[in-house]
């Protein structure tokens, strides 16, 4: 069995999305390696998938390729090589080399590249939802007339895995309940190839969660008017 | 809408059902039944009343039965306070149930609370002083006060309100 190691894939670089009450990390990942590697380990007679990170037109061959799974133009690759090894040329600088059982065609790795692509948009999907998790949350505690507030979230996107923890506060005796409810919330985000990682934190509420100094305020002053 | 939500508690016929209703806005939601024994009335589920603020913001009342049978109801009215009044009737002060509702809501709930010895206006009412050392209760302001009279309970309920601003700080 023949080994390639011809194609480059790009690696992203750090992205961290900041806002005051929560943060989700996107790590430093080899994000399309890891699901072109994953959407062809799904194919029957895919052996290995070969590429090398240390070309110095890393950046060109992945946008080359992202940008080809993205609009779904799978005439941008071509396809080269003969039984059990293969060069899938992607547009006009990059390659990935495949080997296989002897016995596969290019219409199984074809299929594989579009599975790679679906998995590429339904990670993209995820991470703009992230981006709105809070107010997904606290719209769904209100759908279930739970009494829960969040502190923080703090979550870390990997290419596999989504990681880190969810700070809420609520009544002590709905803990186990409440902590269960956003773990199924969590758990239907997520596309089947991402892990749920993520800690929930219930802490107990305090009087603060109850009222705000303002509103106390205003309690006060409207009793000393009676 | 905001609902602050304080409790007002105690042993049987210390004046919580009087309290709520010399201050409510509304007319309060009673559950009161007639004593078997007495013609006197005493509260079996709760009592409730009202103090609005504005649109967005009201202070409620709630008041919990004062017989023991009915102490399970005190696990479900003590959720999500901001505050509680102890009402000890002044003029027979039951010094141990008392304590024991005092017990059971300050180790279930973190919100702070006053201590208001009601009857305050009757001639047999044991001084606000003696009340306190039997209760031997530091940690909390004692008043006196009258659950018939609104300006007493409206005092009882600022102190308790500045108490609860002060744990805010």
């Amino acid at each position: 069995m023949h080994a390639f190691a011809l194609a480059y894939i790009h690696t992203y670089t750090q992205t961290q999305i900041q806002v005051p009450t929560f943060r989700i990390h996107h790590m430093e990942r080899n994000l399309m390696k890891e699901l072109i590697n994953m959407a062809f380990r799904h194919v029957r007679g895919i052996r290995q998938i070969h590429s090398s990170d240390d070309s110095s037109h890393i950046s060109h061959t992945a946008e080359s390729l992202r940008d080809m799974l993205y609009s779904n133009q799978m005439n941008l690759f071509s396809l080269e090589g003969k039984r059990g090894c293969f060069y899938l040329r992607i547009w006009n600088n990059g390659w990935i080399g495949v080997t296989t059982d002897v016995g596969i065609n290019e219409i199984l790795i074809k299929a594989a590249l579009e599975r790679a692509w679906r998995l590429l948009l339904k990670h993209n999907q995820l991470e703009q939802r992230l981006t709105y998790i809070q107010k997904d949350i606290e719209e769904y505690f209100s759908s279930r007339g739970v009494s829960a507030r969040i502190q923080d979230i703090n979550l870390v996107m990997e290419d596999t895995a989504l990681s880190g923890k969810i700070e809420v506060t609520a009544r002590e005796e709905r803990r186990e309940a409440i902590k269960e409810q956003l773990m199924q919330f969590i758990e239907k985000q997520l596309p089947h190839f991402i892990t749920n990682n993520v800690h929930v934190i219930i802490e107990k509420q305090s009087l603060l969660d109850r009222i705000t100094r303002d509103q106390l305020m205003k309690i006060i002053r409207r009793v000393e008017r009676l | 809408m905001m609902k602050a939500k304080i409790l007002v508690t105690g042993d049987f016929n210390a004046g919580k059902t009087t309290f709520i209703q010399s201050i409510s806005e509304i007319d309060p939601v009673y559950t009161d039944k007639k004593m078997f024994e007495s013609e006197e009335l005493t509260t079996v589920a709760m009592d409730f009343g009202r103090i609005t603020v504005d649109e967005d913001l009201a202070l409620y009342l709630f008041g919990t039965p004062g017989q023991e049978r009915f102490d399970f109801m005190w696990d479900i009215l003590k959720e999500d306070i901001i505050g509680f009044v102890l009402l000890v009737d002044s003029t027979g002060p039951k010094i141990q149930n008392t304590l024991k509702i005092l017990e059971f809501f300050s180790t279930k709930s973190d919100a702070p609370y006053v201590i208001a010895c009601t009857k305050q206006d009757q001639h047999d009412a044991v001084p606000v002083e003696t009340i306190r050392e039997q209760l031997r209760v530091d940690s909390a302001q004692v008043l006196a006060c009258v659950a018939t009279d609104r300006e007493s309970v409206k005092q009882v309920l600022l102190v308790l309100l500045r108490e609860v601003l002060e744990k805010m700080s």
